[in-house]
């Protein structure tokens, strides 16, 4: 069974039953290979002064959705082993940070149509939701755990 | 809600790891519920209650106010 360690931020390997650690590794893994020809394509980008609005290939969407579905499917199995509290934490995280990001999102989104605010890149949507899932996580690991 | 779950536990000499395991729930589980930061479900309340034999409402109460 889990147990958080350093507020939250990670979570004691050893205390994770066998078949945990071997869904949770691969899990961790595919969410870490997902973003790599994003991230290796932007970096290249920024090396070579060149704008960074024009869209990616298809095929590197197409990588980091599949990492990330692979990854997303293999956190549901290690979810489903652990007990109501994680699940309790998780859920609301996951219910908070689509709120806050949808909101965020939407602002942005009538930013961008008065011509305010460059137009919203997928890059942006999960960027918005992957900081307000950490900043909720925090706090759910606080308030609960 | 209040708790009588650490005397209880502490009667029946078992550590936050030995009643964890026989709950099959996390240490931090039964710690937050002892400290009174988390409210279990009915069911885990239930199954807590059934594993010392008293009912439900000798270990957990709402508060007064």
């Amino acid at each position: 069974m889990y147990e958080f360690t350093m507020g939250g931020l990670w979570f004691r390997w050893s205390a994770l039953d066998r078949t945990s650690k071997w869904l949770a590794g691969p899990s961790l893994a595919a969410a870490g290979l997902a973003p790599l020809p994003g991230a290796w394509i932007t970096g290249l980008r920024l090396g070579r002064g060149e704008s960074l609005a024009a869209p990616l290939d298809g095929w590197v969407g197409l990588w980091m959705v599949g990492w990330l579905v692979v990854s997303g499917l293999l956190w549901w199995a290690v979810s489903r082993r652990q007990d109501e509290m994680f699940n309790r934490i998780q859920n609301w995280t996951i219910g908070m940070a689509s709120s806050w990001a949808m909101l965020a999102l939407v602002i942005w989104a009538l930013l961008a149509r008065a011509s305010v605010v460059v137009p919203v890149s997928p890059i942006g949507i999960i960027l918005c939701f992957g900081v307000a899932f950490f900043v909720f996580w925090f706090i759910a690991v606080k308030r609960w755990a | 809600m209040t708790t009588t779950l650490p005397a209880l536990r502490s009667e029946h000499r078992l550590t936050q790891a030995d009643l964890a395991q026989r709950l099959g729930v996390s240490r931090q589980t039964i710690n937050s519920i002892e400290t009174g930061r988390f409210e279990p479900s009915l069911t885990l309340a239930l199954r807590i209650a059934r594993h010392f034999g008293r009912p439900v409402e000798i270990i957990f109460d709402l508060d007064e106010d």
